[in-house]
């Protein structure tokens, strides 16, 4: 009996996969612990009252995105509003999409009801709380969490919304959804992000105007300079090295005054303990000291550089009479990507589009003026610059734990092998005995600890808005009540005319209030 | 004994070379190109500035944020003799349509006394179903001993057609877009 029990045990150790092909075998199987899970979110949503399709799931949800880029909405929508109505943990995530493909389409209304329902639970923090508490184990799943979307996305949620709601002529909540936008990009040290997306404050004071109140429409205006200047891309690099000075300066801070407040209560304690952290206090107040002498130098390049950017003409988003807002969306959403080991790091990729300039033709005869269009919204730069979630320093966490456990589990079974031979080669005998069950124990420690690398899960959340264009032009410009007639001609960057991507469509502008167009410029293959 | 001995290496046989009916590789002796509405071709080549590059397989990832990262799909795909064409490699791949991540290749580096030699990749390609589509040329430069990186995509579409039309007759006559990866 021991004579076989040893080559058995060689033989289950031979033919076991190691555990770093235990962990590469987690990338490659289905995550079993990712269930889909449909739950009633804490509070109401708006409800379609229709039973969900059977027969559509998350697996369809890549054709209805690759249908709407080839232009096969109807496919697409079909889809989606399947999705949606499962209520399921990608609630506002299937209402965003939904949005955009209306909005390509102009029916501006749906989009509306979409971008809502998508609004209320995306700035809800109370709803799906029980997923996110799974999400935060060691073994839960990042994308197992409610979609509530990065805080670029809530921007543009908030920027869409406000502008249909303008379109409706529902100016308060109109103001309400752009301060909410406003508020959902100021969350950094600082006032260097004080929101950067200069189209919110604009059409904030726009709305403020509408509704008399001047004295807050000339704080957004001016509120709106600086976000232009500081999202303008002579001025991105710049902004980067600052976002990180200045990071790293309330992290010296937050140490110091930790420290600082550490003192013990007992003066002999207090001078031993004052030995030890003097060094480190002195070392922290010198670099902070360095930290802000690099900020003000970085602050003071970046003046330099305002003063060589030409501001387009802001008046014109708040002067009444120009009743229209032209909206063109071009190019693809920049495309979130889970990358590292485990996939758990996400980066945003851009694909390159053409369109980026344009001209806009009323009535076949009136040239909108270019100092009118407001440029540089570009989506990818508010994805990026928002990039650190919090969550992102657990997930690294994670990443360390699942490398840590599986490299002890492949120590463990290095061990139990070399311990197997050694027993093979003892003999019979009380040794060899003993050298069975060190063997044994090595092996069920080994496995015991690649199941646990296994079962760890750091890989990112890659979900986002594809749905989403590159970049938003918004162009506000001046129309009589009645049927008009627009055409877009796009080019590149130098100028060039691209022949297949010009646009030709018909507005109907109100008799009150404000007409917004979305126009979105596909370049298909 | 005989017997068996034959049925072992006939099991060996099958083995070898199953490997080598990959359903995603374009092969020089393919006489049709069907695609079905679920399914595009793209076509890639790549230049390696470190030196005579032979590669063994390469890597893709599908990129879908709809599904679990351990439920995305990954493709060791082999390399065939076609993919060598003088100085540059050229592929031809036939995909479900989606959006794909290109890893890596794996080969050696410097003809018969070479060594093993990694490009590591990166770059992300859609596949469009229906269509036949051109991602570029990539760029690989030297990184560091053992692996090189990717440094460019280019496009260079006529002369990448002529290659790719010689390596894989069955392109000839059909229509091949640029959609270049990124």
């Amino acid at each position: 009996m021991k004579k076989r029990a040893v080559p058995l045990l060689l033989a289950v150790l031979l033919l076991l996969p190691p555990p770093h092909l235990l962990q590469a075998g987690n990338n490659f199987a289905a995550n079993k612990q990712s269930k889909e899970v449909s739950v009633k979110p804490a509070q109401e949503i708006p409800r379609v009252h229709k039973k969900s399709n059977p027969n559509i799931s998350d697996a369809d949800a890549m054709s209805a995105e690759v249908d709407f880029y080839l232009g096969n909405h109807e496919n697409s929508e079909r889809i989606l509003k399947g999705l949606k109505d499962k209520h399921d943990r990608n609630f506002a995530l299937w209402s965003n999409n939904l949005a955009s493909l209306y909005l390509s389409e102009g029916r501006n209304k749906e989009a509306r009801e979409s971008l809502t329902d998508a609004f209320l639970l995306m700035n809800n923090f109370d709803a799906f709380k029980n997923l996110e508490a799974k999400a935060l184990g060691i073994t839960g799943n990042e994308a197992s969490k409610a979609y509530k979307g990065d805080p670029y996305e809530k921007v543009l949620n908030s920027l869409y919304l406000g502008l249909l709601l303008i379109d409706e002529d529902d100016l308060g909540n109109a103001a309400a959804s752009f301060k909410n936008g406003i508020l959902c990009d100021s969350d950094v040290e600082g006032d260097l992000y004080k929101s950067d997306v200069a189209p919110l404050y604009l059409l904030a004071a726009r709305t403020q105007i509408i509704t008399g109140n001047q004295a807050l429409a000339d704080e957004y205006l001016k509120t709106a300079k600086d976000a232009y200047y500081l999202s303008h891309p002579t001025n991105r690099q710049i902004v980067w090295e600052e976002q990180i000075l200045q990071s790293k300066k309330s992290d010296a801070q937050k140490e110091l005054k930790k420290l600082l407040g550490d003192q013990p209560a007992d003066a002999k304690e207090a001078k031993k303990a004052s030995k030890k952290t003097e060094k480190k206090i002195d070392g922290l107040k010198s670099q902070i000291e360095a930290l802000d002498n690099q900020i003000k130098e970085k602050t003071a390049l970046r003046e330099e550089n305002n003063k060589k950017i030409t501001l387009p003409n802001f008046n014109n988003f708040l002067s009444q009479q120009n009743n229209v807002i032209l909206c063109i969306e071009t190019g693809k959403a920049p495309l979130k990507v889970q990358t590292g080991t485990y996939g758990e790091k996400a980066i945003f990729r851009l694909k390159p589009y053409k369109a980026k300039r344009f001209s806009v033709l009323l009535d076949k005869h009136i040239n909108i003026d270019k100092n009118c269009f407001l440029n540089n919204n570009d989506i990818l730069y508010q994805a990026e610059t928002r990039g650190g979630r919090k969550m992102d320093g657990i997930l690294k966490g994670k990443a360390n734990f699942k490398e840590t456990t599986a490299k002890v589990s492949t120590a463990f079974m290095e061990m139990s092998a070399i311990a197997a031979t050694t027993t093979a080669f003892s003999g019979s005998g009380d040794s060899s005995v003993a050298g069975l069950a060190v063997t044994g124990a090595f092996l069920v420690a080994g496995l015991v600890m690649a199941a646990t690398s296994a079962a760890a899960n750091p890989s990112a959340d890659a979900r986002h808005w594809s749905y989403l264009p590159a970049e938003i032009q918004i162009i506000p410009f001046s129309a009589a009540a009645g049927k008009h007639h627009v055409s877009l001609i796009s080019c590149d960057d130098s100028g060039r005319e691209l022949k297949g991507m010009e646009a030709e469509f018909d507005i109907e502008v109100k008799n009150t209030g404000t007409t917004v167009i979305f126009k979105r410029i596909f370049e298909r293959v | 004994m005989r017997r068996y001995f034959s049925t072992f290496l006939i099991i060996c046989f099958v083995m070898i070379f199953s490997g080598c009916a990959n359903p995603y590789v374009l092969r020089k002796q393919q006489k049709s190109l069907v695609l079905s509405q679920d399914e595009g071709v793209v076509l890639f080549t790549a230049e390696v500035s470190s030196g005579k590059y032979r590669p063994f397989h390469y890597s893709l990832q599908e990129i879908n944020q709809y599904k679990f990262y351990g439920a995305l799909n990954k493709y060791i795909i082999p390399c065939v003799p076609e993919n060598i064409s003088g100085s540059f490699l050229v592929f031809g791949l036939k995909l479900p349509k989606g959006t794909y991540k290109l890893d890596s290749f794996t080969g050696q580096l410097g003809g018969f006394f070479g060594y093993q030699h990694f490009l590591a990749a990166g770059n992300i390609f859609d596949v469009t179903p229906m269509k036949i589509t051109y991602a570029g040329r990539l760029v690989f430069d030297w990184s560091t001993a053992g692996y090189s990186q990717l440094n460019l995509v280019k496009d260079e579409y006529a002369v990448d057609m002529e290659l790719e039309k010689k390596a894989f007759p069955v392109l000839q006559g059909k229509e091949i877009v640029k959609d270049l990866s990124y």
